[in-house]
């Protein structure tokens, strides 16, 4: 039975993954973190795992140890190099197998059977020094001793070793090997080298009399050293005649040893993919010194909150600008529950809501969220509700499809759900939107989820007991300059416009003055 | 191999960047006819000219080094310009096509280095020919050297082996490749073997071979692929024997350039009538300038008349002072003795009867620039930045060439400003010649320091026309501006 390093029992890893994003990756912007973090892998394809949150504090807690003892970056790296090299390996051996037992390859020849051997010398090696960056850093997470247990009883097996040293030995004799090829009419003949002269010395000796600066060195396309795999097998073939020994070795050898590769060894490299990924992914961003932690666990929503949270997919993208995102806080302590967003357009609001998404749906896939600290439960279902581009037709039916989907979220969603509405009820009449602003904040409150509703309707701002207020800042210094921060505060929607309307001396005072001329 | 026909220790870099001012003499002394004289349609001579005259050589024993091969090429014209051509021939080789800069297609890099030194070969011949002949005509050390050398070096078993290998290196009985196995089985370290297959032909015939079939494209890509994978590991060293070669031929055209370019400036001066001497220089620690038939070169070259000749004596005069007529000449000596400072101390000819003048460590000069007819204030402004870069590259011994400078203020503070100047180069051990129309400046120089100072005037004649000459005398007030009005508006 191999360990697994994402799933703390074998039940839980037995399960199957999702196949699909949940229906609010692409609301949350969590595609664009997804396929950020999947493209690093090459390999093995990660989107699953990050299509598949975690239900249960215990398993969260076990990748969370995982990705904490990944924090040190020496044992980051070498985990990488570590095992993407095995996966490679595994590729090509895969291959080679299916070249030596396929009887219609037309590749069961000398080249193969060498490749193997090669193979197998090289995975010996990737593991024992696997098994030494294990005893240089010293895991600590469940997950990654689990596996340095297996991994170091697997290096001391006698089948093992015996398989290392006879590849050892095999590598040595075909590594002695030299010839001299004469390539002539489109033929080729082989015979061993016997030390002839080679064309550079004696050009040297001829031509340096002439100066003693070189000409520049020049970079030429270097041909490719992919070379045919028929010649090659044709090459050893006559090599085989001097080497015979050698070569009956080889056979004998890939006879033996075909299936080298450990299941377990396999599943932990490919698991360690989620949590190199995400290391990866997060490190730049660490280096320009944005936070990143480990959420506390809570059984229940009661007390939540993220210092200096930020949107991970923003700050990935203004990461390749040089530029850092805005980070904002934010706390929800019982009775409080639902975050109230106001304040000027194209102020960080959605940016801030999709944020904290973000760090529930982060939270429970395991992974390190973007903050100094934070504290949440795992959320049992997430609910959004943000604008669509593509429902923009008549008022009516716009209003009508907004209410039948906030219905459907209301009806699914329960007290450990996150709901997250973005500018709803914008298509509507002031006096409507607030009537049915009320409805909807009633029925929040009723179910007692926690939730983000960013509006324009300043009154559901303090609404209930549940309700806390937040605003998109500005700049006091320059009143046209937003600073993307929210911060806890009542709603003021004039604060804004009066301080635009200042910039431009378009005050009541100052219009009063410069009318009168 | 060396070529040291400009310097006895060094070689000559012809693109090495100019010094500082370089290019302001080009200009202020409107070197451009002198360069253009030398080089004809020639960019290389052209270059080297350019290089050698502003770059003006300081030790007298480098001079007359200069002075002696010059003194073989006026005696021995054809054989250098025989030398000079060999070259050209040889570089324009290796200037085909792009390809030998720019091509990273490494087996057709090799059959042109191949066929590139093929073709040098030739012209080394041609070379030990006209050196076996010249060398007992020839006197100079930079010539000497040279002959010995490549008599020496290309003698007859270099060019009897050099031809056998580029002709192994055409492969006609097949490419011979060395390589082993390296860590997944495949061959590496290819390497050019010398081995002719011809010759061992038996072992050979006796090894095992492998044809791939006619329509198996992939094999036989990947056979002539081995093949380019050898010729690219031994390419770089082909490039750099072409390289250095050309290098060597490049280097004796450089260096032969400037002298073929003397050659032609003389015959083009001489076909002018216009004397021409090597210079002496007098004593270290004393200050003589005198010539005789002085003469501004470029304009001897673009003027279709004979032009005024000069004659000096300045002893111990740090100071010059050229006042006088507009257009009277006061220009054109001031090029002219800057001309002839420069062509002395690159080892060439002066445009003068009989010339001696002292040695410099360097030659300075600061016009007024007419294209810069800008703000007054901003004008003295650029003419002072300019004065300063100058002042930080001054030594004592150093000339310094004033044409109308500081004279975009009023005539007093342009005057004081001047004499201050004046004052603290002379007083500094550099000498300085000033041309200027603005007297009281001229008058103050006379005042405080007659000894040191020469005086110079560009005359008037009786009937208000200009002579050219420039002849000692007082400094006078006006610059007949006025007669210079009435010639123009009649």
């Amino acid at each position: 039975m191999s360990v697994s390093i994402l799933f703390d029992t074998p039940e839980k890893a037995a399960r199957p993954l999702a196949q699909q994003p949940p229906a609010f990756f692409v609301d949350l912007a969590l595609d664009r973190i997804c396929e950020a973090a999947a493209a690093g892998c090459a390999l093995v394809d990660l989107r699953p795992f990050f299509y598949t949150p975690l239900s249960d504090p215990a398993c969260v807690r076990y990748r969370q140890q995982v990705l904490q003892d990944l924090d040190e970056p020496e044992l980051c790296f070498r985990l990488r190099r570590a095992t993407n090299a095995l996966l490679v390996l595994e590729q090509r051996r895969a291959e080679a197998e299916a070249d030596l037992t396929d009887s219609m390859s037309g590749r069961n020849d000398f080249m193969t059977r060498c490749r193997c051997v090669h193979l197998a010398g090289r995975y010996a090696a990737a593991l024992k020094e696997l098994l030494s960056d294990f005893e240089a850093l010293n895991p600590r997470s469940p997950g990654l001793c689990a596996f340095w247990q297996q991994l170091s009883a697997l290096c001391s097996s006698p089948e093992f070793l015996a398989m290392q040293a006879e590849a050892a030995r095999l590598e040595e004799g075909l590594l002695s090997v030299s010839c001299t090829m004469l390539i002539r009419d489109g033929t080729f003949r082989l015979r061993p080298f016997e030390g002839e002269a080679d064309i550079n010395g004696e050009v040297r000796r001829l031509f340096s009399r002439f100066g003693e600066k070189d000409g520049p060195a020049r970079s030429f396309r270097q041909p490719t050293d992919a070379t045919e795999h028929m010649i090659d097998a044709q090459l050893l073939g006559m090599v085989s005649r001097w080497n015979k020994p050698l070569f009956a070795d080889i056979d004998s050898f890939c006879k033996k040893y075909l299936h080298f590769f450990e299941e377990g060894v396999l599943r932990f490299c490919k698991e360690a993919q989620f949590y190199l990924c995400w290391q990866a992914l997060t490190a730049p961003l660490k280096e320009r010194g944005l936070a990143f932690c480990y959420p506390a666990l809570d059984e229940a929503p009661g007390h939540a909150g993220c210092e200096k949270l930020f949107d991970l997919a923003l700050g990935l993208r203004l990461w390749r600008e040089e530029k850092l995102p805005v980070t904002s806080s934010f706390s929800l302590d019982d009775p409080e529950r639902v975050l109230v967003i106001t304040g000027p357009n194209q102020g960080g609001k959605t940016t801030f809501t999709r944020a904290i998404g973000q760090l529930y749906y982060l939270t429970a896939l395991g992974c390190s969220v973007p903050g100094r600290s934070a504290r949440l439960h795992l959320a049992d279902g997430i609910y959004t509700h943000f604008n669509r581009e593509e429902d923009l037709s008549t008022l009516s039916s716009r209003l009508q499809e907004e209410l039948v989907r906030l219905h459907g979220i209301l009806s699914k969603a329960g007290p450990q759900s996150l709901v997250l509405i973005n500018e709803i009820f914008a298509s509507t009449t002031l006096e409507d939107g607030l009537w049915l602003g009320r409805k909807m904040m009633e029925a929040l409150g009723r179910i007692g989820c926690t939730a983000v509703c960013v509006t324009f309707l300043d009154e559901l701002s303090a609404f209930d007991e549940h309700t806390v207020s937040m605003t998109s800042a500005v700049d006091p210094a320059d009143p046209a300059r937003r600073t993307f921060e929210i911060r806890r505060r009542p709603a003021d929607g004039m604060a804004y416009a009066g301080s635009l309307a200042q910039k431009y001396h378009l005050t009541e005072e100052e219009l009063n003055r410069r009318l009168c001329r | 191999m060396k070529v040291r026909l400009l310097f006895a220790h060094r070689p000559f870099d012809a693109a090495a960047p100019l010094a500082f001012g370089a290019q302001e003499l080009c200009s202020d002394l409107e070197l451009a006819p002198v360069f253009s004289a030398m080089a004809g349609q020639d960019p290389v001579i052209e270059q080297s000219a350019r290089a050698v005259l502003l770059a003006p050589l300081t030790d007298r024993d480098d001079i007359l080094y200069r002075q002696r091969v010059l003194a073989d090429c006026m005696a021995h014209p054809d054989a250098v310009r025989r030398l000079y051509e060999i070259s050209c021939r040889a570089l324009a080789g290796c200037q085909k096509g792009d390809w030998w800069d720019s091509s990273d297609f490494a087996p057709g890099v090799f059959a042109a280095a191949v066929e590139l030194l093929t073709g040098f070969l030739a012209h080394l011949r041609d070379l030990r020919e006209v050196c076996q002949k010249s060398r007992p005509l020839f006197s100079s050390e930079g010539f000497t050297a040279l002959f010995d050398e490549v008599l020496s070096q290309v003698d007859t078993a270099f060019l009897k082996e050099a031809a056998r290998l580029l002709d192994d290196l055409q492969f006609k009985g097949g490419i011979v490749v060395g390589m082993r196995l390296g860590p997944d089985s495949r061959t590496e370290n290819y390497t050019l073997l010398r081995q002719d297959p011809q010759k061992s032909w038996l072992k050979w015939k006796l090894a095992p071979g492998y044809t791939p079939n006619a329509w198996d494209y992939n094999a036989i890509r990947d056979l002539n692929n081995r093949r380019d994978r050898a010729m690219t590991a031994s390419v770089q060293v082909l490039v750099n024997a072409a390289s250095r070669i050309t290098d060597f031929f490049a280097a004796l055209q450089a260096e032969l350039a400037f002298y073929v370019g003397a050659l032609s400036l003389k015959d083009r001066l001489s076909s002018l009538d216009v004397p021409v001497c090597l210079p002496e220089f007098c004593q270290k620690g004393t200050l003589l300038r005198s010539f005789q038939g002085l003469r501004d070169v470029s304009l001897c070259l673009t003027l279709s008349g004979p032009v005024v000749p000069t004659a000096l004596r300045a002893e111990n005069k740090p100071l010059i002072v050229v006042t006088g007529a507009n257009r009277g000449g006061k220009t054109t000596f001031l090029r002219s003795l800057g001309q002839s400072q420069l062509m002395a101390q690159a080892g060439l000819f002066t445009v003068s009867s009989r010339c001696t003048l002292p040695l410099v460590p360097g030659i300075f000069t600061h016009f007024c620039r007419e294209e810069d007819a800008s703000l007054s204030s901003g004008k003295l402004d650029e003419e002072l930045r300019r004065m300063d870069a100058i002042v930080d590259k001054l030594t004592p011994g150093a000339l310094v060439l004033f044409n109308e400078s500081f004279a975009s203020t009023n005539e007093r503070e342009g005057s004081a400003l001047c004499r201050q100047i004046s004052r603290a180069l002379v007083q500094n051990g550099i000498e300085t010649v000033f041309v200027t129309h603005q007297f009281a400046f001229a008058a103050l120089c006379r005042k405080e320091d007659p000894a040191r100072s020469l005086f110079l005037r560009a005359p008037r004649l009786a009937d208000g026309s200009r002579s050219f000459v420039i002849e000692e005398g007082e400094p006078l007030q006006t610059a007949f501006g006025a007669d210079l009005y009435h010639q123009i508006f009649g």
